[in-house]
């Protein structure tokens, strides 16, 4: 009865401290969506400047003969490299000259006698040359050339097959050649034809795969932690020791100071971060089903009350309040990632992903995004209840056990 | 200065801990970052999906092959479980080998032997795209090339010669004993000297910025704390001028972090291969003289600790994102504009002298302290 009474005392003192606060509260709130609208911003601005100016790429021809002028021709002509990618046929002083002035970020070197050394089957090496200031484009182009450079190698051992066969079969050399010439021709035109092989489909029909509502989601969801943990930052307030243990002989325990912080930072976040998915979900016409909204509700509630209490470990377990501080924004950083808003878990390696669904933030994510985007009608809350209890036990006996030492 | 350094060691030594765990942050934290991120990167494999409708040699074989490439985890599905799982975003593509795959292959055909499926959000599908492609253009190209190599002894020999197996054969053989075309990927032989890099390298020193920046903010809160009552009646008492006592402090600070950063240095140069220069050297000093300097007259701004922690965190976060080094694609930041003059971390990140931030930051150091001394006149 009388733990309660303190709690209270301590929640209506947090809420008044939080009313105090009103002018850095709303700046708090913005800084997530200036995060990402950084992010955005950035992505946005170096998306359109490359479709606005795309990648030049110099061809260099050593050798002119009409074979390299047919593959050359073909590069320049085909957008098969890539959209970004703007290719053209320049000479070696050229291409130097525009490299120095920074309009070119690699150039492609066809070798002298590169027509000649592939039909005789001896190695030729097609160099890339990449600007030294633009290491990742460059790097790009080589994946690129690399990629044509399987297909150009496997139809030139067909070539060659071919040619050791007419070799045996005694024909004559112009004959040969001829032959030879015209397959060089065709399997250079089957090369670039490569995608035939494919016929592709993109699954479209469904609301679950347009990446703007799965976008929307993760960013939300991003937002909604920062503010849960700006919010419970804000409410800490340094104390002296000589208060601290004038509040300790009132029989006020750690723990109570911190559930009436945790209670204040729930109840604003919650209605906040609910405010905010209703927003998103009217903004993106999203359906959501009869119930649902209680769901997400208690999903929210489970996630913020469990990630409180896990900040609040941290604040129980360690007293720098520097080092305090930077092992809850890893422990942030981690939630984030491991919740699959930032890179969907299943680009991550076999023996993270089978750890992953142990964590909070990975459930709260994916059971969002199912009942959001997938229009479940079902979350499993036990792993979470699981969690919440399993954090609460924790700052229990944390918080008791250092009762039991100070005093 | 011998004074102000003596009472300095006194503070250090009792704080050595703390302040020996921010001076190295910094360096160690950047060292397990990469290599955890390295780790993960390497593991990290495309899940797709597989489904063979063909029940022969040649389906099995392209299967195999693509199941031994580093690039993807393949999961062999029927094709409903497969599409059902790529629209729940299990997997990021689905591959279908159609019924008639061999036989096709075989004849010398090879449209639409393969289908397709991804959603908007397959991230990864063009490098998995052309990597089956590729296997399969093999295979069909080689059987395309057989065929050409039996109607030509037909039409010039009067009759087949050689099995088609043979022909096969004999082309994988000329494949494998021929390394046949290489790809070469050089730097232009321009400003080669001091940028010999590798692909990734500016990003070690871009998250030791990002995370120098925090410490140093973090570790310049004595500023805030011997601005408290208790110790600036003391103030009056000493033989310097305010001025004086802070500038030097401040120096003994630079100081104090220089040796770290060389420290930093040494461990980057020796574990992570980095290279270094002298005009390196000289945007290293110039960078972090300009981090003390911005964070004590941020530290200026604030009276209590805990706001200038959180102020500090928040700053840090908003400079890694604008600086790029959380996604980490050279060249999203546009190298001129507002957002690169903005930010004080860029010039180093480009591996140039921090010119005008240092310059900003004395100006305001300056205003600080000329500020503090007209007040207390």
């Amino acid at each position: 009865m009388q733990s309660l009474k303190f709690v209270s005392l301590f929640t209506k003192n947090n809420l008044l401290q939080l009313r105090r606060k009103w002018r850095t509260l709303p700046l708090l709130l913005l800084f997530p969506f200036v995060l990402i609208g950084l992010i955005a911003f950035l992505l946005v601005s170096y998306t359109t400047s490359l479709e606005e100016d795309p990648l030049q790429i110099g061809l260099v021809d050593l050798d002119q003969t009409t074979e390299t002028e047919m593959v050359i021709n073909l590069l320049e002509e085909s957008s098969q490299l890539g959209d970004f990618l703007h290719m053209t046929q320049l000479s070696k002083e050229e291409a130097k000259a525009k490299m120095e002035k920074d309009d070119l970020i690699a150039y492609i070197l066809f070798p002298d006698e590169f027509t000649n050394k592939l039909y005789d089957g001896e190695s030729v090496v097609v160099t890339v040359v990449g600007h030294p200031k633009h290491q990742l484009e460059s790097y790009f182009v080589k994946e690129l050339i690399d990629s044509a450079a399987r297909h150009i190698s496997s139809s030139q051992a067909n070539i060659l097959t071919i040619n050791y066969y007419a070799k045996q079969l005694e024909l004559e050399s112009k004959l040969r050649n001829q032959i030879v010439q015209q397959q060089f021709n065709e399997f250079l035109l089957y090369a670039i034809g490569k995608d035939n092989v494919l016929n592709q489909n993109i699954l479209t029909n469904n609301a679950t795969s347009s990446p703007k509502a799965y976008f929307s989601l993760a960013a939300s969801f991003f937002i909604i932690t920062v503010w849960v943990f700006a919010i419970y930052l804000l409410l800490f307030k340094e104390q002296s020791n000589e208060i601290q243990t004038r509040i300790r002989l009132y029989g006020v325990t750690e723990l109570q100071q911190m559930v009436a912080r945790i209670i204040v930072t729930f109840l604003s976040t919650l209605i906040l971060s609910f405010l905010l998915l209703i927003g998103i979900v009217n903004i993106l016409n999203l359906d959501i089903l009869q119930g649902n909204y209680g769901r997400i509700l208690l999903l929210l509630g489970l996630f913020i009350a469990t990630y409180l209490f896990v900040l609040a470990i941290i604040e129980a377990m360690i007293q720098s309040p520097k080092i305090r501080l930077l092992i809850q924004i890893i422990i942030t950083g981690f939630l984030l990632l491991s919740s699959g808003s930032l890179i969907p878990d299943m680009y991550l390696p076999i023996y993270i992903q089978e750890y992953v669904p142990v964590i909070f933030s990975y459930q709260t994510f994916s059971w969002l995004e199912e009942i959001l985007l997938n229009e479940r009608m079902y979350v499993d809350f036990i792993p979470m209840l699981l969690s919440l209890g399993v954090a609460i036990f924790t700052i229990i006996g944390i918080t008791s056990i250092k009762e039991r030492v100070t005093s | 200065m011998k004074d102000i350094l003596l009472t300095r060691l006194l503070l250090w030594k009792k704080k050595r801990y703390s302040m020996l765990f921010w001076l190295i942050l910094p360096a160690a934290l950047t060292y397990i970052f990469i290599t955890i991120a390295t780790a993960i990167q390497d593991d990290s494999k495309i899940p797709i999906g597989v489904v063979i409708e063909d029940d022969s040699v040649l389906a099995d074989q392209l299967m195999k092959s693509i199941q031994d490439s580093p690039l993807v985890h393949v999961a062999i599905l029927s094709e409903d479980v497969a599409i059902n799982e790529l629209e729940k975003h299990e997997l990021d593509s689905v591959f279908v080998i159609h019924k008639g795959y061999e036989e096709a292959i075989l004849n010398g055909k090879r449209n639409d032997l393969i289908s397709s499926y991804r959603t908007e959000l397959s991230l990864a599908y063009s490098p998995v795209k052309e990597m089956i492609v590729s296997l399969v253009q093999e295979e069909s190209g080689r059987s395309k090339a057989a065929h050409f190599i039996q109607n030509m002894s037909v039409e010039y020999n009067g009759s087949n010669s050689w099995s088609l197996d043979e022909i096969n054969e004999k082309s994988r053989q000329v494949q494998v004993d021929e390394n046949l075309l290489n790809t070469a990927f050089t730097y232009s032989e321009i400003n080669m000297d001091s940028e010999e890099t590798s692909l990734f390298s500016w990003s070690t020193w871009g998250i030791w910025a990002i995370l120098s920046l925090l410490s140093t903010l973090f570790l310049t809160d004595w500023v805030i704390r011997e601005r408290q009552m208790s110790v600036t009646i003391r103030y009056s008492f000493i033989k310097v001028s305010r001025v004086e006592l802070y500038v030097k402090t401040l120096l003994l600070y630079v100081s104090l972090f220089l040796i770290f950063d060389l420290i930093s240095l040494g461990i980057f140069v020796l574990f992570m291969e980095e290279t270094i220069s002298i005009s390196f050297l000289f945007a290293l000093v110039s960078f972090r003289i300009m981090l003390c300097l911005l964070s004590y007259s941020i530290a200026h701004c604030f009276r209590k600790v805990g706001s200038f922690y959180g102020f500090s965190l928040m700053m840090t976060l908003v400079l890694a994102i604008i600086s790029g080094a959380v996604i980490p694609i050279q060249g999203l930041v546009p190298e001129q504009g507002i957002v690169s003059l903005l930010n004080p971390i860029h010039a180093f990140l480009n591996g140039e002298i921090t010119f005008l931030w240092s310059v900003i930051s004395i100006v305001l150091v300056i205003l600080a302290l000329v500020r503090k001394e007209t007040t207390n006149a």
